[in-house]
């Protein structure tokens, strides 16, 4: 068992020094993710500016209900998230488990309700791009709302998908006792990160489901 | 760092789903011109409370709330000059 002295680098002079500078980068990482997110929202604005009518009527065609299941299993995943560091703030290793597992089993429910919706619109003939043939909404505003639906909520399934992945390896990491109630880096940056997906997906669930 | 506490998270997670319900009503029933603003701005808030409890985004001190601030700054200037766009589309 390493010792917590033997945690910290060689270029940090303590732990505590070590844990800022992490939670440094994770922010300085959000922030350029949210750049990366808001840019991508100006361009939905504009377009949107230029074919409200087709918008509208597009965002008719995705789901209303299974949008609103998705907000409420990843909301409830962040929830579970806060909570896990809360525990093993709390020295309670055995219950931050579950609620990471928790976690981790709502991020891949939330992604086979996203491959479900995404495999019934491609049926439909709704593709990104020139492969677009939607026979109810042939316009050309639609086409563009669409790759844009792809090309936003597809981006948020990777960041969705690497945040399982992330939740997994600090699930085992706690499972391990590498944590403990003062210093526990890795839970709090992916905690940070799954809640940053959540937001993210806030807003994609306001303009591609409720704007109707 | 200190925790933000179990309470207040469990109510976060509560007005968050409240607020994705307002947003779900307001979708349903409120009417076409101001229903996205509306929508927008409640999912506004709801990030909002995310970023102030479960991330704790106000303790944070030194260079990464200035990062923070840079951040928001830079969002508020690129959400400023889209609605300047759209809002202008068509004059001139």
């Amino acid at each position: 068992m390493r010792t917590m002295e033997s945690r910290v680098r060689d270029y940090f002079a303590d732990l505590a020094q070590q844990g800022h500078a992490a939670r440094l980068g994770i922010w300085l990482f959000l922030a350029s993710e949210a750049l990366l997110f808001s840019a991508l929202f100006a361009l939905f604005a504009g377009y949107r500016a230029t074919y409200p009518t087709e918008f509208r009527a597009a965002a008719g065609v995705t789901g209303f209900g299974l949008g609103a299941t998705m907000t409420f299993v990843l909301l409830t995943s962040s929830f579970l998230m806060a909570e896990s560091v809360e525990r093993v703030r709390g020295g309670r290793y055995g219950t931050a488990s579950w609620l990471l597992g928790g976690v981790a089993v709502l991020g891949i429910i939330f992604l086979a309700l996203k491959a479900t919706e995404w495999g019934r619109h491609l049926a439909d003939g709704i593709l990104p791009g020139p492969g677009y043939h939607f026979a109810e909404l042939p316009e050309r505003g639609a086409r563009i709302y669409f790759t844009l639906y792809y090309l936003m909520t597809g981006l948020h399934i990777v960041h969705l998908a690497g945040g399982v992945a992330a939740v997994g390896v600090v699930l085992a990491l706690n499972r391990r006792r590498r944590f403990t109630p003062e210093y526990h880096p890795q839970l709090e940056l992916t905690g940070l990160y799954w809640q940053f997906v959540d937001i993210v997906w806030l807003f994609l669930w306001a303009v591609f489901y409720l704007d109707r | 760092m200190a925790g933000v506490g179990r309470r207040a998270l469990l109510i976060t997670y509560l007005v968050q789903l409240v607020l994705a319900g307002v947003m779900v009503g307001v979708s349903l029933f409120g009417p076409a011109s101001w229903r996205l603003p509306v929508i927008l701005g409640t999912a506004g808030v709801t990030a909002a409370l995310a970023v102030v409890y479960p991330m704790r985004g106000l303790e944070e001190k030194g260079t990464a709330r200035i990062i923070i601030t840079v951040a928001l700054l830079l969002l508020a200037i690129l959400i400023l000059l889209t609605a300047l766009d759209v809002v202008t589309r068509g004059r001139g």
